[in-house]
C-alpha cells in the first residue's frame, strides 16, 4: 500500500543522488541545482549520503544491469514514503538506449522489479530532458512534494483515468 | 542546593534543547551567505528537518537495534553536562560540578561512539573510529584545560571560579586558550567532523540511522555542539561575572549571550576552513596541545 507524503516533508526534502549509469550530464544538472547558483537549500533541499536519510531519491540513467542490484539496494534502504524524481531521458524512459541489451530501459520498467521485490516507491515524479535543466529539476521537486499541482491537459487526464 | 540554582539549570537545560536547532540553521545560513546565496527559508529550518524525520519509519538493519540505548544516552548525559555549568549561579552540582561536567561530557562522547558500533553498519563504525581517534585525544587535552582554568582561580570548581578563589588572569588566559581549542574540536565542526564528514565520505556514525532515530541522532549532535558552546561562554563569563556582579538571571542572560556569540564564531571558523585528514587533524592538534598544557601548568606552579 502507497503512503501518502505528509506535509512535513514540504518544509524538509533531503535527496540522495542515485546514479544508475547515466553519461553524467543530469547528474551534473543535479550538482547545478545543489550548488550555488540554483542554491535548493532555500526550499529546505538537502544533499545526503546515505539512502537511510533520504525522502527523494534522484535518479539519473537508464539503468544498466550491472547496477540494478545496486538501485535495488540503494532503494530498498530508503525509509517510507519513498520517493523518487526519475531525471531525464534515460531515467524516464531508456532514452537511446531504450532497446539496448545492457539497460533495462528507464524507471517504469525499474518499479515492476522493486515491486516484484517487494520495495513499494511511494510517489515518482519524472523529468524528461537530456539533459534535464536544473529549474526542471526543481518544478519535478516542488510536483513530487505536493507544492506545486502537475500541470496535465484535460485529455491526457481522462485517457489516464483507471491507469491510477 | 537552592531553588533558584535547580531553576537556571533546568532553564539552562531547555533553552539547549529549543535553541539548538535554531542556532544550527543560523550556522547553515551563515555559511549560504558566505557563499553569496540565500540557504535555509526560514530559522525553524532544523525543527522542521527534525519534525520531519520523527514521522518517517524506522529502518533498522541486522543486529542494528541496540543502537537506541547509546542514542538516548547521549542526549542524557550533554543534558546532565549542561547541568554542571554555572547558569548565573553556583551549579547545583556544585562543588564537585568540574568532576560532573568532565564526567558527562566523556560520556556523551563515549555513548556517541557507541552509536556507530552498535548500529550494525561496517561504514559507521569507520566513522566511529575517526571520532575514536580525534576524542581519545581531544578528552585529555580537555580534561587538563578545564581544570586547568579552575585552578587558575584557586578553586577546583568551574562554578566557584565566579564566585570565591583567588584568581589569577595570565594563566587562565593560557588554560582559555587550550580549553577553547579543544571545544571547538569537540563541536564536530571542519576540520573537527571527521566522525561524521557529510556528505564528502559515505560513512559516518549517523549514517545507518533513520528516521526518529536519525532525529535523535541530530538533536545529540547538536546538544553537543551547544555544551561546547557553552562551556566556553562559562569559561569567559565567569571572571566577568566576577568583576562586574553579574548573578542570577543577570548572569544567566550573559551566559546565554556569550553561548550564542561564541557558536556564531565557531561557525564562522568552520565556513572558512577546509576539511583535513585525519592523522593530519590528530598531528596538528598534539603539536597545539602538548606546548599550552605545558605552559598553562608552568604558570600554575609558578604562582605567576
Amino acid at each position: 500500500m502507497r503512503v501518502r507524503p505528509p506535509k512535513a516533508l514540504r518544509k524538509s526534502i533531503w535527496v540522495f543522488h542515485l546514479n544508475t549509469g547515466s553519461c553524467n550530464a543530469c547528474d551534473i544538472e543535479i550538482l547545478d541545482v545543489l550548488t550555488p547558483f540554483m542554491d535548493a537549500e532555500r526550499f529546505g533541499v538537502k544533499l545526503v549520503a546515505s539512502p537511510r536519510h533520504a525522502d527523494v531519491a534522484l535518479l539519473t540513467g537508464p539503468i544498466t544491469r550491472e547496477t540494478l542490484p545496486k538501485v535495488v539496494n540503494a532503494l530498498k534502504a530508503m525509509p517510507r514514503p519513498r520517493l523518487v524524481l526519475a531525471i531525464g531521458a534515460c531515467a524516464v524512459g531508456g532514452g537511446i538506449w531504450h532497446d539496448s541489451y545492457s539497460v533495462i530501459g528507464g524507471f517504469p520498467r525499474l518499479k515492476k522489479i522493486l515491486e516484484e521485490n517487494g520495495v513499494i516507491i511511494d510517489r515518482v515524479v519524472y523529468v524528461p530532458g537530456c539533459p534535464a535543466r536544473p529549474e526542471a529539476i526543481i518544478y519535478g521537486l516542488a510536483v513530487l512534494i505536493g507544492l506545486l499541482k502537475k500541470k496535465v491537459k484535460k485529455e491526457v487526464k481522462e485517457a489516464g483515468k483507471g491507469e491510477g | 542546593m537552592s531553588f533558584i540554582n535547580l531553576a537556571l539549570s533546568l532553564a539552562l537545560i531547555g533553552v539547549a534543547v529549543a535553541v539548538a536547532p535554531i542556532l544550527d540553521t543560523v550556522d547553515r545560513k551563515l555559511r549560504a551567505r558566505l557563499h553569496s546565496r540565500i540557504g535555509p527559508p526560514t530559522l525553524l529550518q532544523t525543527w522542521y528537518d527534525i519534525a520531519k524525520l520523527l514521522g518517517k519509519e524506522i529502518v533498522v538493519s541486522e543486529g542494528g537495534s541496540a543502537v537506541v540505548v547509546p542514542l538516548f544516552m547521549t542526549v542524557a548525559s550533554a543534558l546532565l553536562a549542561l547541568s554542571a555549568l554555572p547558569p548565573g549561579v553556583p551549579s547545583p552540582l556544585a562543588p564537585l560540578d568540574l568532576l560532573y561536567l568532565i564526567m558527562f561530557s566523556a560520556a556523551a562522547h563515549a555513548s556517541f561512539i557507541l552509536v556507530a558500533v552498535s548500529s550494525g553498519n561496517v561504514y559507521a563504525v569507520i566513522g566511529g573510529f575517526r571520532e575514536f581517534v580525534l576524542v581519545s585525544v581531544n578528552e585529555v587535552a580537555f580534561v587538563l584545560g578545564l581544570t586547568a582554568v579552575a585552578l587558575s582561580t584557586g578553586v577546583l570548581s568551574f562554578s566557584g571560579a565566579a564566585y570565591y578563589g583567588d584568581f589569577r588572569p595570565i594563566p587562565y588566559i593560557v588554560s582559555f586558550a587550550l580549553l577553547s581549542i579543544c571545544l571547538y574540536v569537540s563541536s564536530a565542526r571542519i576540520p573537527f567532523d571527521l566522525g561524521e564528514a557529510e556528505p564528502e565520505l559515505a560513512s559516518g556514525v549517523l549514517i545507518e540511522l533513520s528516521g526518529p532515530l536519525l532525529a535523535i541522532g541530530i538533536i545529540s549532535v547538536l546538544l553537543k555542539r551547544f555544551l561546547s558552546a557553552s562551556i566556553t561562554a562559562a569559561a569567559i563569563a565567569l571572571p566577568i561575572m566576577r568583576y562586574i556582579g553579574a548573578y542570577g538571571l543577570s548572569g544567566f542572560s550573559l551566559l546565554l549571550a556569550l553561548t550564542i556569540t561564541v557558536w556564531i564564531i565557531h561557525s564562522l571558523i568552520a565556513a572558512s576552513l577546509g576539511r583535513s585528514r585525519v592523522e593530519v587533524a590528530v598531528k596538528t592538534l598534539i603539536s597545539l596541545y602538548i606546548p599550552l598544557t605545558l605552559l598553562a601548568y608552568t604558570l600554575l606552579l609558578f604562582g605567576v
